[in-house]
């Protein structure tokens, strides 16, 4: 059954939907699973992606770096509009972008950030540019906006909004759901994506991988503020690191 | 024969109409403008209905009952022919303001860089045009005689041949100009009304009736005065001239007799003086990097709006969408009686030049727009709503993280570095950081909605000061996000510090 399917699908004459070339431009998003789910292989690029996460800490970040990478090393302005809290230089230097690229824009009104979303957007020079709209109600038209003024600077955009929106038709490119497992993973729900079907669903791992991390158990604790208070003046106090160290559990090594 | 030496070419512009040019108006409603109860200049329709210089005003007002009568303002004027004469001073380095409403340029040395006098003249006439000054062209060797050519030609009213040169690219001898000198009419040479009546009384008509006279007996019967001004029109002493030097801050101002209402109607006004302000810039080879807005009302206090600019902007396009901007949060506060346009920051610009290989040029662009569009979300937003993270040199997280609000002079500074000093540390780093740690109720590993899956790694430092010591660790919240938290260890106390985004 199987081959004799393979072998009609051989025939040149049998055209297949899902194998037609994609030309679209699309940012790689780093993780192979998930390019895999995308009908274009990536971010689509120079239009607006959604991401409904209920809550931030979830790994929404972490989702972006690679691709953020990416976008940094083409063009290295990337542009952060009303995030919940400013980004962590150290953090980014460790997921090697580069911090002083970032410019974190904090509007005070709705408008002011529709508008310097618009701008950015279009100014055709940010690598990429990650909207906070999560208290804001976006409307249909606002949402066209902004995906156009993302298709005219070619710019890669992504939208953060609140899951409720989930039913709101929107013209974004793409529109995925962000929720956590119970085993520390990020499920993705792909809502809509432009090139063929959507609904798939997967979870992935992200790096640094914390869904690894079990909870401590009562000997790794920290000590009792009793014991403490003993070793603030013992005299090898001044070297607690080491026998800190001797009582964590293995951390799994970046990149492995 | 090699002749290094150029001919002086005087060309003057004289403005009639000057005071009426500059308010602006349209030429359909009579105006006029008066002096001492008197009119002085008045418009195409006013003198359509008979209203004339040295008119009495309740004539006028007979004549024309609505005419609209503006009082003279010498000061104003003058300002005018300054700023007329700023501009002429893109056409060669021998500029002056001269007697009435004139300016005098010497263009000997202009003709081949501007590609013939026809070109030049087109040139001057498309400017003045687009800024609302009629003018009068006179043409010749000497200033004075330029200066009496272009009377003439005001008075004559219709199309006077003095503006064709021989060779388009050179300036004529002097002897080119002795036939029509001779053929000026006197009432054109600048002596007091006795003088013209004597001069009259005595059957002399035109300039070459003057000229054919021996001079000592003329001399002997007019005065000194008069011959020095044969001797400066016929040149036959090289004039003494003081070269105008063009001013090094500048400032513009465009006035409305009606007074203006609407923000709408100020989009023109704004084209015109920040095009006034970038040929300055231009002229100078300067750039701005602060200009100033003001806003004058008939009877309120003036406003000021201020706008930073990077030499990215030095534009035409760029600093009016930066002024329309601004504008948008501003409401005029009463009939608006005059804007005004100042700078008094520049900085030398750098001569720019072309690529060899354009292509090759795109991150350049890349940082020109960056730039523009940080004047744009600057000029919106303010300074304090836009910053920059850098990593700092320290160990607590709250000091590492050096947050910056954008400004002006560190736009430049940004280095790209893609290698930057990625740590090889193995600690685990939050992506968000809280900007001040967040008291947080110690977390129980039974019950609560915090759970600690990692740590501690401590932190022990400041021991020089008030020693500081965090035991950091990643808990996990019920919710499934991962959170940044720390045991303070000197007041036993919990913080969050950061999500792990």
């Amino acid at each position: 059954m199987d081959s004799k399917l393979e072998q009609l699908l051989a025939l040149p004459n049998v055209w297949q939907a899902s194998r037609t070339r994609r030309l679209k431009s699309v940012l790689s998003t780093g993780y192979n699973a998930l390019n895999g789910q995308l009908h274009d292989g990536g971010w689509p690029d120079s239009a607006t992606t959604e991401l409904l996460t209920p809550h931030i800490g979830m790994g929404e970040l972490r989702l972006l770096i690679p691709g953020l990478r990416r976008a940094q090393s083409q063009r290295p302005w990337l542009v952060f509009i009303d995030p919940p809290y400013l980004p962590y230089a150290a953090a980014l230097a460790q997921q090697a972008i580069n911090p002083e690229g970032i410019l974190v824009i904090t509007p005070r009104s709705e408008k002011d950030l529709l508008w310097s979303a618009e701008q950015t957007l279009q100014s055709g020079c940010c690598g990429a540019v990650l909207t906070w709209a999560n208290a804001v109600n976006l409307t249909t038209h606002q949402l066209r906006r902004l995906q156009l003024a993302a298709h005219r600077g070619q710019c890669w955009h992504t939208l953060f909004r609140h899951p409720q929106v989930h039913r709101q038709p929107s013209p974004s490119a793409l529109r995925i759901q962000l929720s956590c497992t119970a085993r520390g993973l990020l499920q993705l729900q792909i809502l809509k994506q432009r090139g063929g079907w959507s609904g798939q669903t997967l979870n992935i791992s992200l790096q640094p991988d914390l869904g690894q991390l079990q909870q401590l158990g009562p000997e790794q604790l920290p000590l009792p503020i009793a014991q403490l208070n003993h070793r603030q003046f013992a005299p090898q106090a001044d070297q607690p690191s080491t026998q800190n160290n001797n009582r964590v559990v293995p951390f799994i090594k970046q990149g492995g | 024969m090699a002749n290094f030496h150029v001919q002086p070419l005087w060309l003057c512009l004289y403005f009639p109409d000057l005071p009426l040019d500059q308010l602006q108006t349209s030429n359909d409603a009579p105006l006029a403008i008066a002096e001492k109860q008197r009119i002085a200049f008045a418009n195409k329709a006013a003198r359509a209905v008979g209203i004339y210089p040295d008119m009495r005003l309740a004539t006028a007002h007979a004549l024309q009952p609505d005419i609209r009568i503006v009082e003279r303002k010498p000061d104003k004027e003058a300002q005018a022919v300054e700023k007329l004469t700023d501009w002429c001073y893109q056409f060669t380095p021998t500029v002056m303001a001269y007697k009435g409403f004139s300016v005098l340029l010497d263009i000997g040395g202009s003709l081949t860089l501007f590609k013939g006098l026809t070109r030049l003249l087109k040139q001057i006439d498309q400017g003045l045009h687009y800024q609302g000054y009629h003018h009068c062209k006179g043409l010749a060797h000497t200033q004075e005689a330029a200066w009496m050519f272009s009377r003439h030609r005001a008075g004559q009213n219709e199309t006077y041949l003095l503006l064709a040169l021989p060779n388009e690219f050179r300036a004529p001898d002097p002897h080119h100009w002795l036939p029509q000198l001779q053929t000026l009419p006197l009432h054109y040479l600048d002596v007091d009304n006795k003088k013209q009546q004597q001069l009259f009384n005595m059957g002399f008509r035109n300039l070459g009736d003057l000229l054919a006279l021996p001079r000592n007996e003329l001399g002997k019967r007019f005065g000194r005065e008069l011959l020095e001004l044969l001797t400066a029109i016929v040149g036959d002493k090289p004039a003494v001239n003081s070269d105008f030097k063009p001013a090094q801050t500048f400032s513009t101002q465009q006035d409305f007799a009606n007074g203006l209402r609407k923000l709408d109607e100020l989009a023109a006004p704004l084209e015109q003086l920040l095009s006034e302000l970038l040929r300055f810039l231009n002229q100078q080879q300067l750039y701005t990097q602060q200009l100033e807005w003001r806003f004058y009302y008939f009877r309120q206090p003036c406003d000021k709006l201020i706008i930073h600019t990077s030499p990215a902007n030095n534009n035409l396009a760029s600093l009016l969408s930066l002024s329309k901007i601004k504008l948008e949060h501003y409401a005029l506060k009463a009939p608006l009686e005059s804007l005004a346009l100042s700078c008094e920051t520049f900085t030398q610009a750098a001569a720019s030049s072309g690529e060899l290989f354009p292509e090759l040029s795109h991150p350049r662009n890349q940082l020109r727009d960056y730039r523009q569009l940080l004047d744009k979300l600057v000029t919106r937003l303010g300074d304090q709503q836009l910053k920059t993270i850098a990593l700092g040199d320290e160990h607590l997280p709250e000091y590492q993280q050096r947050v910056s609000e954008l400004t002006h002079q560190g736009i430049d500074d940004i280095a790209f570095n893609p290698e930057t000093a990625a740590s090889n540390n193995q600690r685990h780093l939050p992506l968000w950081l809280t900007q001040k740690p967040i008291p947080i109720s110690p977390p129980n590993q039974t019950s609560g909605p915090l759970r600690l899956v990692y740590g501690p790694q401590r932190i022990d430092s400041y021991w020089w000061q008030q020693r500081c010591r965090r035991d950091y660790f990643i808990a996990r919240h019920q919710n499934g996000s991962y959170c940044w938290v720390f045991k303070e260890l000197n007041e036993k106390r919990w913080f969050l510090q950061g999500f792990y985004g």
